[in-house]
């Protein structure tokens, strides 16, 4: 068989039915948790009928409902702060010399791949060692730790790779440093710190290990919670939950490849850097 | 509008001399262009003077003020980069616009300006489009029209045609000149092109590895070459060993083969080892002996349409020969001819 001759039948059709399986184990749990959250049995057993029961519950009180808003001021808060590190980490990196420019963000490699459990467990020794303990404060530092890495990556790659000439040219008009940045720069890297920003907010609102380790006694992040209860017994709520953050998170991939969408466009059909 | 004034220019990249002691002086109005290889420095000599980047020692003078120590912004300096360096989520209209609006004019009088200006580099009706969306030389033009508007008392243009397609870039060429002699502003034009420099330019300072080889009119850098290297940038010339002969009035070189009648030039005598350049179409060709002329043979004949390249073997080295067409006419291989070049054409140097 020639190397251009399409496939042979069976071939393709074993191949579709393979993608088909894949498909359906990625995604069907997703789509039960999606399903059971508006189905009335309280123990998950067909046959389904509707109800939004579980988000009225959810919505008048629940513990769930005051983790998840307090896990998502938490996510937002360490998320914008790794957004603005990312970008000022990325911009002096830029002026400093060659050596750093590849030592640097080879060591924010790390805490990408150490496994968080481990963190968890340094992170917590330097703590208390520093006197904080397990607080508020900790948490946060330690979870900017965990998705710092991830928004400077973004960044920085960024800006590495595209032409200082439009700042340049900015600063000959008679821009001082601040406005080069306010109108320049910041606009050209802004769709990969926007890009960094939602990692990082997705995966602080995921890190589980580090907020059970850091988290101060009665403060409970929303993994923290489902946690729990899941241990000593669950209702449909978690399920209600998990569906709307399915969303969320089906939002936030919705628009970061938006993002890449018009980046595309904004800096020039797939010409990178000039 | 002003003169540039570059006075003992020196930069240092860690160990590598980029400029060494670099002056020369743009007159006010002249389009002055920094010629030489990549390497030679021009880029960083322009970006000195744009204030892009430091000089370890030396000063620039800009209309007679010293503006070695003011910063980039506070230069007001038209600058037109390599890659155009338009701002990319602007578009035209508002790339133009943006150093009038760092000046916080107001915003009728930058409307109306920067029409003026849209209309002066020819780009009516894009005002709206995206950086994207617009060809190499329409980005050029808005870069340019970008550098005007603040008028500035001089401009700088780092390779700005050499993105550009040819004919594009014969176009701009006659362009930007247009433009420069238009608004009568001082211009620095930095180009590895020795064609482009000879085109445009009132003056070209010629560099190499960080010196200046030579600063003049493009007729007379070209004609009278003051170093082997200015005589092989500046269009191919021929290059032959030779040594200096003859009596006080009577000078020669006289090379493997071959000698031809010099003029005198101080600093040299006779007996000395010398470089000579001749360029080729600065040789006249006979079919017939006469006086100081010198047998050569003819190896091979190329048509090019208005102009023939002949090479041809003069004593133990060969010569390339050009001539218009006409001359060569029924020339072959192995033919005997005979050549002519006058005195003062004819260049030596130490070597």
């Amino acid at each position: 068989m020639g190397r251009n001759k399409p496939q042979g039948r069976g071939f393709r059709l074993a191949m579709k039915i393979w993608l088909g399986v894949t498909m359906f184990i990625l995604f069907f749990p997703i789509a039960i948790i999606i399903l059971m959250s508006f189905n009335t049995s309280r123990y998950g057993t067909f046959p389904f009928e509707f109800t939004l029961q579980w988000y009225e519950k959810l919505f008048s009180g629940s513990e769930l409902i005051a983790s998840t808003i307090f896990s998502f001021w938490f996510s937002l808060a360490v998320s914008t702060v790794s957004a603005i590190l990312g970008i000022t980490a990325s911009l002096a990196l830029r002026r400093l010399s060659q050596k750093w420019n590849k030592t640097f963000p080879t060591l924010m490699d790390v805490p990408v791949i150490v496994p968080w459990l481990v963190q968890g467990v340094s992170l917590l020794l330097l703590f208390n060692w520093l006197g904080l303990g397990r607080s508020i404060v900790s948490m946060f530092l330690g979870n900017l730790v965990a998705v710092m890495p991830h928004s400077f990556l973004l960044t920085y790659s960024r800006v590495m790779t595209m032409s200082p000439s439009p700042e340049e040219a900015g600063r000959t008009l008679g821009a001082s440093g601040f406005r080069v940045f306010r109108d320049i720069t910041f606009r050209m890297i802004f769709p990969a710190v926007l890009a960094g920003w939602l990692m990082s907010f997705v995966l602080c609102f995921n890190c589980f290990s580090l907020q059970y380790y850091l988290a101060p006694f009665g403060t409970y992040t929303l993994p923290m919670r489902i946690f729990t209860l899941i241990r000593s017994g669950c209702e449909p709520d978690i399920n209600a939950v998990a569906t709307i953050m399915c969303v969320v998170t089906f939002l936030a991939i919705l628009l970061l490849n938006k993002i890449g969408f018009s980046a595309d466009q904004l800096f020039g059909r797939g010409k990178k850097g000039s | 509008m002003a003169e540039i004034r570059i006075e003992n220019i020196t930069k240092t990249f860690g160990e590598t001399q980029v400029l060494n002691n670099i002056s020369f002086q743009a007159p006010d109005g002249h389009f002055v262009s920094l010629l030489g290889p990549s390497g030679c420095g021009k880029t960083t000599l322009l970006r000195i003077i744009a204030g892009l980047e430091y000089a370890d020692s030396g000063r620039v003078l800009v209309g007679g003020k010293d503006i070695t120590a003011v910063p980039v912004e506070k230069r007001n300096i038209g600058v037109v980069f390599q890659n155009y360096a338009l701002i990319p989520h602007m578009t035209v209209f508002h790339n133009i616009a943006y150093g009038l609006k760092l000046r916080k004019m107001d915003k009728n009088e930058i409307t109306k300006r920067v029409r003026e200006y849209i209309a002066l580099v020819g780009l009516e009706g894009l005002e709206d489009r995206k950086v994207p969306q617009l060809s190499g030389g329409q980005q050029q033009r808005v870069a340019l029209a970008r550098a005007l508007i603040i008028q500035p008392p001089i401009l700088l243009l780092d390779e700005p045609l050499s993105a550009l397609d040819r004919k594009i870039r014969g176009e701009m060429q006659y362009e930007i000149r247009r433009i420069q002699r238009q608004t009568g502003i001082t211009t620095v034009f930095v180009t590895h092109d020795q064609e482009e420099a000879m085109t445009m330019s009132d003056e070209i300072l010629l560099l190499h590895n960080g010196n200046v080889e030579q600063m003049d009119t493009p007729e007379k850098l070209y004609n009278n070459p003051s170093s082997l290297y200015a005589s092989d940038f500046l269009g191919k010339a021929n290059t032959l060993d030779a040594v200096l002969e003859g009596e006080k009035g009577a000078w020669r070189v006289t090379g493997n083969g071959w000698s031809f009648p010099v003029r005198e030039k101080e600093g040299f005598a006779p007996g000395q080892k010398v470089c000579v350049a001749i360029r080729g179409e600065q040789i006249t060709m006979h079919r017939k002996p006469g006086e100081d002329f010198f047998p050569a043979k003819v190896e091979s004949v190329i048509f090019t349409g208005e102009v023939c390249r002949i090479q041809a073997g003069l004593g133990g080295d060969t010569l390339a020969i050009a001539c218009i067409n006409v001359d060569a006419e029924g020339l072959r291989p192995g033919d005997e001819i005979y050549l002519h070049i006058p005195k003062e054409k004819i260049h030596y140097f130490s070597r």
